[in-house]
């Protein structure tokens, strides 16, 4: 664990503390395999249309279905250990389709933290974690790439205050 | 609908949808994550789950009550998106969470043709995509491209 200047601090903001050592770092978080049932089941439960498939065309799994795969806990590796954090909630979310996926495809999915800063505004100061998700397929190929922003309340060390020093 | 689609131009209202994400749903989108086990419990001590699924932790938490994962709701703009394109692919899905969307309320997902590229076997359409809360609040909005093969 080291501290950290924010990216963009000013002095009202506080510095934030957490693991440094997995920034910027490819961290394998699992293994998804599309399975029909699961690409229908979704389907079903968000009243997306059926595609209609010609002879030998291969079904499509629903963009935002990867959206579902990297819910918090799953898409993290080592843990960010953000000193101080509090509630955290997913501030956004950036998907990209590199290839089309489809059902049947297993993919491989890692994490990427790309950087932890903090703002500081009249209701106080938020820190915000931003992840990189990868989907690769099993040749390797970049399918899909998300940006996923935490934001949490109230983290880190005090700012120092009129000369008074920064422990 | 082939028509519909390509003909689609900047302007052009996606068809509002209306979305009621209730615990029971949201539970069945965790569940196909392997965000809850099949027992419908949730897997060890994850801080910030219970919002999902807990009525009192949600409020401990300081929401009014459960509240949906905010991935959750770009499902509704992609059904919206969808179901009005149904032979477009998304290729891209930018949306910012601004404030938390409640379980049990009603929500409009819906958007606007912003922009529209013409490609010899293609059309790229650039879409804002939003959800509506009855007071005309917008919890969650964003970006959407869109490409439509030309048949």
């Amino acid at each position: 664990m080291t501290t950290s200047d924010a990216a963009g601090a000013d002095a009202a903001t506080p510095q934030i503390t957490f693991n440094e050592a997995i920034l910027h770092v490819e961290q394998m978080t699992g293994v998804i395999e599309l399975t029909q049932e699961m690409v229908d089941r979704y389907i079903e439960l968000t009243g997306i249309p059926k595609p209609e498939l010609g002879d030998g065309e291969r079904q499509e799994a629903p963009m935002a279905m990867l959206n579902v795969f990297f819910t918090r806990n799953q898409e993290r590796g080592a843990d960010v250990n953000l000193e101080g954090a509090t509630v955290g909630l997913n501030a956004g979310r950036a998907i990209e389709l590199h290839a089309p996926i489809y059902v049947g495809d297993r993919l491989n999915r890692y994490a990427v933290l790309q950087d932890v800063y903090s703002k500081t505004g009249r209701s106080g100061t938020m820190a915000f974690e931003v992840w990189e998700i990868l989907f690769r397929n099993d040749a390797g190929e970049l399918v899909a790439r998300a940006r996923d922003s935490m934001v949490y309340r109230a983290p880190g060390v005090p700012p120092a205050r009129n000369g008074e020093a920064q422990s | 609908m082939t028509d519909i689609q390509v003909h689609a131009d900047i302007g052009d209202e996606v068809p509002p949808i209306e979305w009621t994400p209730d615990t029971s749903w949201v539970k069945d989108m965790m569940a196909l994550s392997g965000w809850l086990n099949d027992n419908d419990a949730e897997r060890g001590s994850m801080n910030g789950l219970s919002r999902f699924t807990d009525e009192e932790t949600a409020r401990s938490e300081g929401f009014n009550s459960m509240i949906v994962p905010g991935n959750l709701g770009m499902t509704a703009m992609e059904t919206a998106l969808q179901r009005w394109l149904p032979n477009g692919r998304i290729e891209k899905l930018d949306c910012v969470f601004r404030m938390p969307v409640n379980q049990g309320e009603t929500y409009t997902a819906t958007g606007v043709v912003t922009d529209r590229h013409d490609e010899p076997d293609r059309v790229i359409l650039e879409i804002d995509v939003y959800l509506l809360r009855a007071d005309n609040q917008r919890p969650q909005g964003g970006t959407a491209v869109v490409t439509i093969a030309r048949g």
